[in-house]
């Protein structure tokens, strides 16, 4: 029983004060018998909760248990270690000075995703890794299942576009972005931006499984960030528009690959350039595929429930191109 | 720190030490048992727990409708974040309610709407 309490509103001043340093993350347990099943949960700017196990059986069926114990160990374990972590983050948000004053209407931390720094991928392996900070301004869309955020360099004013993805074309961007026909890619990797997935032996590629599933870390994709339009946005297109996009689809094809998404928002002019955005669904011939849940309202070269899955065909492109751009 | 936790699991060379082995065993048949009253499975439970999780399984007393089964906080000065909460039912599906949708609810009542008058840290007796 209780023997006393002071009452204190979650709208206290005191409370505030960690709610509004960081979006107070923290382990669920719930469960009922013997079973039971760990989630992650977040508030943003919304209340996020995530089940990072399934449901697990944690009671006793037989005789021969060994190996259930050792496993349910594991996860209690591991879950251990990462509550010790937790506790030390609080720590170390409690006391940082860098954390801004929550204002309203103003960009904060606590409203956007952790990770905050990438090294910079270079080709040439002997060169030192190169450490970027960034702060993230904005989402791109106001939704819950946005993904894309703009952040501006800390120490320079160029903006970035910071995107967190699965499966992505990597190869299919970089090319373009060679060619000046997509923003320069400047990292895609793991959430600690250190691990780029175009380095030699990186553990970052995960990988693809029957239906075009991947199955592997979430990625964090950062790249120049492209002032300009979305031909979604823009009522007057350039001239020659259809054309360099054309050439672009061209290169892709040329090298094997496929685009896959090409609609009005993944295209962007910008001055006299067009760009190619969004290489989510891009990769080689044969083994990019259609994602889950197409959307019913785009008109693709067939029906979605048709598409979905499968792989992306040159031919696909080029009917994406002509609806875009018609002759 | 989610994601840790998931790379461990995930890592064959992850190890737990024995002392986890051996709160999980007890574990394990606690669960198992039908029991009469679901304030006595989490008698039983919060111990289990504060054990394999090294930090107080503390009940909530709140204002609120919804709160935690349990919760473990860190005192910070004079504010408390929240580490972990758990919402454990006698059976799966009793209330009609799925234990971690009911625990997602509690966890942001107990951040957002209650008030939460203390943990039992030092004040409730079992």
């Amino acid at each position: 029983m209780v023997s006393a309490c002071s009452c204190t509103s979650i709208d206290s001043p005191q409370f505030k004060r960690i709610l509004e340093k960081c979006c107070c993350p923290s382990f669920l347990l719930a469960g009922g018998g013997p079973y039971l099943s760990i989630l992650g949960v977040v508030y943003t700017d919304k209340f996020v909760v995530q089940r990072l196990t399934d449901i697990k059986w944690i009671g006793e069926a037989t005789t021969h248990e060994d190996a259930r114990v050792y496993h349910l160990a594991r996860v209690f374990a591991s879950l251990r270690l990462a509550v010790a972590a937790l506790d030390k983050y609080y720590d170390e948000v409690s006391q940082d000075p860098d954390i801004p004053a929550l204002v309203f209407n103003e960009p904060h931390p606590r409203f956007f995703p952790h990770p905050t720094k990438y090294e910079e991928y270079r080709a040439e392996a002997n060169l030192e890794p190169k450490c970027t900070e960034f702060e993230y301004i904005n989402a791109f869309r106001a939704d819950p299942s946005n993904v894309t955020f703009l952040a501006k360099v800390k120490s320079s004013d160029q903006k970035l576009v910071i995107k967190f993805v699965d499966r992505y074309g990597v190869e299919a961007h970089q090319l373009l972005a060679d060619a000046g026909m997509a923003p320069r890619l400047l990292y895609c990797g793991l959430l600690d931006g250190k691990n780029d997935v175009r380095n030699t032996g990186s553990p970052v590629q995960g990988s693809t499984k029957p239906g075009g599933l991947y199955v592997g870390p979430i990625r964090m994709v950062v790249m120049e960030h492209t002032e300009g339009k979305t031909a979604e946005e823009e009522s007057t297109w350039p001239n020659d528009a259809r054309e360099k996009i054309e050439t672009a689809i061209q290169k892709l094809h040329n090298s094997q690959l496929v685009f896959g998404d090409l609609r009005g928002p993944n295209v962007v002019f910008s001055g006299g350039s067009v760009f190619l955005i969004d290489f989510d669904w891009a990769g080689r011939v044969n083994e990019a595929r259609y994602p889950r849940n197409l959307s019913r309202r785009v008109k693709w070269p067939r029906k979605a429930e048709e598409l979905e899955m499968k792989p992306i065909l040159m031919d696909h492109d080029l009917f994406m191109l002509d609806q875009l751009f018609p002759k | 720190m989610f994601q840790e936790f998931l790379d461990r699991i995930n890592d064959p060379a992850f190890e737990p030490d024995e002392e986890m082995i051996s709160i999980v065993s007890e574990l394990m048949p606690m669960t198992t048992e039908i029991h009469t009253l679901e304030d006595n499975a989490l008698t039983k439970l919060r111990p289990l727990l504060t054990g394999l999780l090294g930090g107080y399984l503390g009940k909530v007393i709140s204002t609120g409708s919804r709160t935690p089964d349990g919760m473990i906080s860190k005192q910070l000065g004079d504010c408390i974040a929240p580490l972990v909460c758990t919402e454990y039912k006698r059976a799966f599906g009793e209330g009609g309610c799925d234990p971690s949708t009911q625990a997602s609810y509690s966890i942001r009542g107990f951040l957002v709407l209650a008030e939460v008058c203390g943990f039992c840290v030092l004040l409730y007796l079992y």
